[in-house]
């Protein structure tokens, strides 16, 4: 065609786009006062589709490239009702215009990208965002040439695929093509051979070893890189995957090594460190700098950094997270096996919901949890006749749940068996050694019920080899001590016994207070912190070498952490400050020299060799750079009832949490 | 003779000048009118009673495939589409055309370059043509969707059917083709003249109508019995025989006789690497493409047939194929797939034959 002719074509359809322009720039303006109007979105994407078609005569690809995703945007039954619709259609027309008045000054049209990020943004879809037509996947092997590949094979003879990669600096393609066809010559039969757009791949019929067949192929500045596979029978699909079928592979789950997920959160974990260092200089400056305006904008951005990072550490968490379900999985076997061995039948009843719960918890309670069911099998769990003796079923029931308690996972172990007998715990713990006779004589029903977790405590009057042999409660509670946890027990003679695990869902940062000791900083993690009080010095009295107090009415146990720590004695003051906190249903006063605040805490475990003590479970360090030991409750107590015997219940303290 | 009086319907502007500006350039046309959507070119046609329609497929108010409903049947008249380069205006020229539409031309896509200079001849051909042919009221091609059983295993085929089709091709190959059963022992080639980006969605939409499996020709495809492979737009199929069977070989080699795929291209590679065992088949279209090379399918022992006009959108090439002589057949298209049928017993028989011996 002539070359006057083309303009005169042209001078046509700036003529015509113009006039279509318009026409969008008005219907988008009613689209947007009145949304919602399937009929207006087709006239506008009618107009689209006219402009998409009339640039392509024209040539002017990148409008019509443009105009064919918008109009492919232009969903009829959706994009009435998606408000921004209007909006991405007068962005369009702004876009078209500029493109239109670059194409008549012969200019490079304007980037495409951004329009093409808020089409994205509205339809991200897979037609969408593909282009017009789908790249043809790297040459494969031609239906002739899988022929011949298989018909070696089922002759017996080995092919293998060699694909070489020409060096850059290969002065001539046709002397390499030369060169290498001698090479394939000294190893075989080529029944095939493809071009890459970075070298060659052919498929050889050779009776050498591949290393041999790499040696013989590679060519010194003719080839960079030889790699040979050996084929076996269609070793490519016969037919390239639809693109329908294509689209619906779903995206398999992501596999990670655990290693790079703990990377991650410990590094989510420095964040945090950094964050309070920040939030130090930031208080200084304040202080410092008290009318500076720059302080509303650095307490802005502070407030939206941390959010971002507790969003950061939240996702990072979840990562970690897996189901209890996986704990449960193995519970009926064990429980198969244990009522078979001591010849009870139990039901297992599982329920773990959408429990979840850190990896690294899951991993450390297995064995426990296992030793429970054990446990609950062969002690808690009657036999058939006693069973029906006592008026029950003759199978006993197993069951065993999970459920999310605010930021803790509870796990519970409940049996309907005989249940635990107070006298009974307190006869065999006495006769066991682990406590004497007037210790047995005050022990509340659930201080008793503790006793089985005691080291070396165990009720059945003979070692089976279901359980009770060596490891015992005790072990599990070791293990739930080391995972931040508590464990309580709950029984009813004759009705069952039920075992929880209170766990934090996760064990890597906690909420602490901070409490001050002899110059040193410890930290209470805040969960196990009922309230802060005072308490009048003179209302602290000693019963039988302990320290107690009453607060509204209820006698409270505190424990001097100078005392435990080891510290000499505070100067005397005259009201004490006093954390209240909460163990196996009872309550206790844990008594520090001050109250340093409240803090988010990285927790760095610690092994052995750094601490002796097993008051201290993890340390942490502060933003300015104090190092802080967190205090593991539960030792703190059972520490300090040990050191002197517990005071004589005054009334029933509530029941088991 | 008087000139062709042509209606264009488009709701472009643009290429309501720009069509009528490229028919001008012949003297044997004449644009009577233009429309803007379906109903208005309805109106139209009944005010400047025009021979043929350019139709856009694409159109406000009614659209594309209705106005061609209206206008075939309350008029009689041919219509040429003018279609979009995009799957969905592949998938839509293909129903028009079932529902009767005379042929395709795909629009433009560059203006300044030679493109437009083949599509402009390409148009006028068409229309020219489609006036001189009066319609025929064809049955719809329905297209009936055909679950394929499991894909087994096709066999090498020794027998080599190779198609030449044009204007009227997508009808006719479907009534044809949808005939054959899947275990139809020989292998299919087809050139039909269509232009790139309509071959492969044509040859899906053949596959799924008919028990043969039917593909957009690769370089390298084997010939295998109960498949049809359909040459790509704008390049050239040809036959070559490898020592462990026939296989097809897309090239781009300079058009033939002005058609890239080119019918003569293939019969040629037939006669060369199938001889005896070849059968051409010269069905609907313009021009003489194949007519030529069939006399070599035939010289080499090969079968040769032309669809007969009673059948034909237009008896152009079959036409021009008996003229010279080559044609050893008229076959009606009903008949096609039988007689095809028919042979390849024959060569099945002589091929068993021959293995017994």
């Amino acid at each position: 065609m002539r070359e006057d002719h083309a303009n005169e074509i042209k001078q046509l359809f700036f003529e015509s786009a113009q006039e279509l322009l318009q026409t969008l720039n008005e219907e988008a303006v009613r689209l947007e006062q009145r949304p919602d109007n399937e009929e207006l979105i087709r006239d506008i994407r009618r107009s689209v589709h006219t402009l998409k078609g009339d640039s392509a005569v024209c040539g002017f690809r990148e409008m019509s490239e443009t105009a064919h995703r918008l109009e492919d945007a232009l969903d009829p039954v959706r994009a009435p009702h998606d408000p921004r619709t209007a909006a991405l259609i007068l962005q369009g027309v702004d876009l078209f215009t500029s493109m239109l008045e670059a194409y008549r000054q012969h200019k490079a049209p304007p980037d495409t990208a951004e329009f093409f990020a808020r089409i994205f943004e509205l339809v991200p879809r897979e037609d969408a965002i593909s282009g017009a037509t789908p790249t043809k996947l790297p040459s494969s092997w031609t239906e002739y040439e899988r022929l011949a590949i298989d018909e070696a094979i089922a002759r017996g003879q080995r092919v293998y695929q060699v694909a070489i990669r020409i060096a850059p600096e290969c002065p001539s393609p046709a002397i390499a093509e030369q060169m290498l066809a001698a090479a394939f010559a000294s190893c075989g039969e080529v029944l095939a051979r493809a071009h890459d757009t970075s070298g060659l791949r052919v498929a050889l019929v050779s009776t050498h070893a591949p290393h041999t067949i790499a040696e013989k192929c590679k060519v010194p500045a003719v080839t960079a890189g030889v790699n040979v596979q050996e084929l076996g029978i269609t070793a490519e699909p016969a037919a390239q995957p639809s693109e329908d079928s294509a689209a619906k592979v779903r995206t398999p789950a992501l596999r990670v090594a655990p290693e790079r997920v703990d990377e991650l959160l410990n590094l989510a974990g420095e964040l945090v460190v950094a964050r309070s260092m920040l939030q130090e200089a930031l208080s200084d400056f304040a202080a410092r700098f008290p009318r500076d305006p720059a302080r509303t904008a650095l307490n802005d951005a502070f407030a939206f950094h941390s959010r971002l990072l507790n969003e950061l550490h939240k996702s990072v968490m979840k990562v970690r997270m897996v189901p209890v379900e996986q704990l449960f999985r193995r519970v009926p076997r064990v429980v198969r096996d244990a009522a078979r061995f001591c010849g009870k039948t139990v039901n297992v009843e599982l329920s773990a919901g959408d429990a979840e719960v850190d990896k690294s918890v899951l991993d450390e309670l297995s064995d426990s949890l296992l030793h429970l069911v054990r446990n609950a099998v062969d002690h808690g769990i009657e036999k058939p006749e006693e069973r029906v003796a006592a008026g029950k079923t003759s199978a006993g029931t197993l069951r065993l749940s999970a459920s999310h308690e605010g930021n803790r996972v509870v796990i519970e172990v409940a049996d309907d068996g005989r249940g635990l007998s107070r006298d009974r715990l307190v006869e065999r713990a006495i006769d066991l050694g682990l406590i004497t006779a007037a210790e047995g004589a005050r022990m509340s029903e659930a201080e008793a019920r503790q006793l089985i977790v005691r080291p070396g405590f165990t009720t059945a009057e003979r070692v089976t080899e279901i359980s009770g042999r060596g490891i015992g409660m005790d072990a599990v509670r070791a293990v739930v001590d080391r995972l931040k946890g508590w464990m309580t027990i709950d029984s009813e003679p004759g009705a069952g016994t039920t075992v929880r695990i209170h766990l934090p869902l996760t064990l890597a940062i906690i909420r602490a207070l901070l409490v001050g000791v002899a110059g040193r900083t410890y930290a209470l993690p805040l969960e196990s912190v009922q309230e802060i009080t005072r308490i009048d010095a003179d209302s602290v009295h000693s019963v039988e070498g302990r320290q107690v107090t009453e607060l509204r009415g209820e006698l409270l146990r505190l424990v001097r952490l100078r005392d435990l720590l080891g510290a000499g004695p505070d100067q005397p003051r005259r009201s004490l400050f006093t954390v209240i906190v909460s163990h196996a249903g009872r309550r206790y006063g844990i008594i520090g020299d001050e109250l340093m605040g409240e803090e988010e805490l990285v927790i760095k475990g610690l092994d052995d060799q750094t601490i002796s003590t097993d008051l201290v479970s993890g340390a942490s360090i502060l933003g300015n750079g104090t190092v802080v030991l967190v205090l593991n409750v539960v030792v703190v107590i059972d520490r300090s009832s040990r050191i002197a015997p517990p005071p004589p219940p005054l009334r029933t303290v509530g029941v088991p949490a | 003779m008087n000139p062709v009086r042509v209606l264009v319907v488009d709701d472009s502007a643009l290429m309501r000048k720009l069509i009528p500006s490229i028919l001008k350039r012949d003297p044997a046309i004449e644009v009577v009118g233009t429309a803007l959507d379906g109903e208005f070119a309805l109106k139209k046609i009944e005010e400047v009673k025009p021979n043929v329609v350019t139709l856009d497929l694409e159109m406000p108010r009614m659209d594309g495939l209705e106005t061609l409903r209206q206008i075939t049947r309350r008029f009689e008249l041919p219509v040429v589409i003018v279609s979009a380069h995009s799957r969905k205006g592949a998938s839509a020229t293909f129903k028009a055309l079932s529902l009767g539409a005379f042929d395709f031309v795909a629009k433009p896509q560059d203006a300044a370059s030679a493109q437009l200079d083949s599509i402009a001849t390409e148009l006028i051909a068409k229309i020219k043509a489609a006036a001189h042919c009066p319609v025929k009221r064809q049955q719809p091609a329905e297209a009936v969707a055909v679950t394929k059983k499991s894909p087994k295993q096709k066999p090498r085929a020794r027998t080599v059917v190779a198609i030449g089709v044009s204007t009227g091709g997508p009808n006719a190959l479907q009534q044809a083709l949808s005939k054959l059963p899947a275990d139809f022992p020989a292998a299919i080639v087809i050139v039909q003249h269509m232009p790139q980006g309509f071959t492969a969605p044509f040859a899906k939409r053949l596959d799924e109508c008919c028990a043969i499996d039917v593909k957009e020709a690769e370089s390298g495809d084997l010939l295998l019995g109960g498949r049809a492979l359909i040459a790509p737009g704008d390049r050239h199929l040809k036959i070559r025989r490898m020592p462990l069977g026939h296989v097809v070989v897309i090239s781009d080699d300079e058009p033939v006789g002005g058609h890239r795929p080119s019918v003569d291209v293939l019969f040629r590679s037939l006669a060369k690497e199938v001889g005896s065992s070849g059968i051409a088949v010269l069905m609907t279209g313009m021009g003489d493409d194949g007519a030529d090379a069939m006399g070599a399918v035939k010289e080499a022992g090969g079968l040769t047939l032309a669809q007969d006009e009673e059948s034909c959108v237009v008896f152009g090439m079959p036409r021009a194929a008996i003229q010279r002589g080559h044609v050893m057949k008229v076959v009606d298209l009903d008949k096609l797939a039988t007689i095809l049928q028919q042979h390849c017993a024959v060569e099945k028989a002589v091929a068993v034959g021959e293995k017994t011996r």
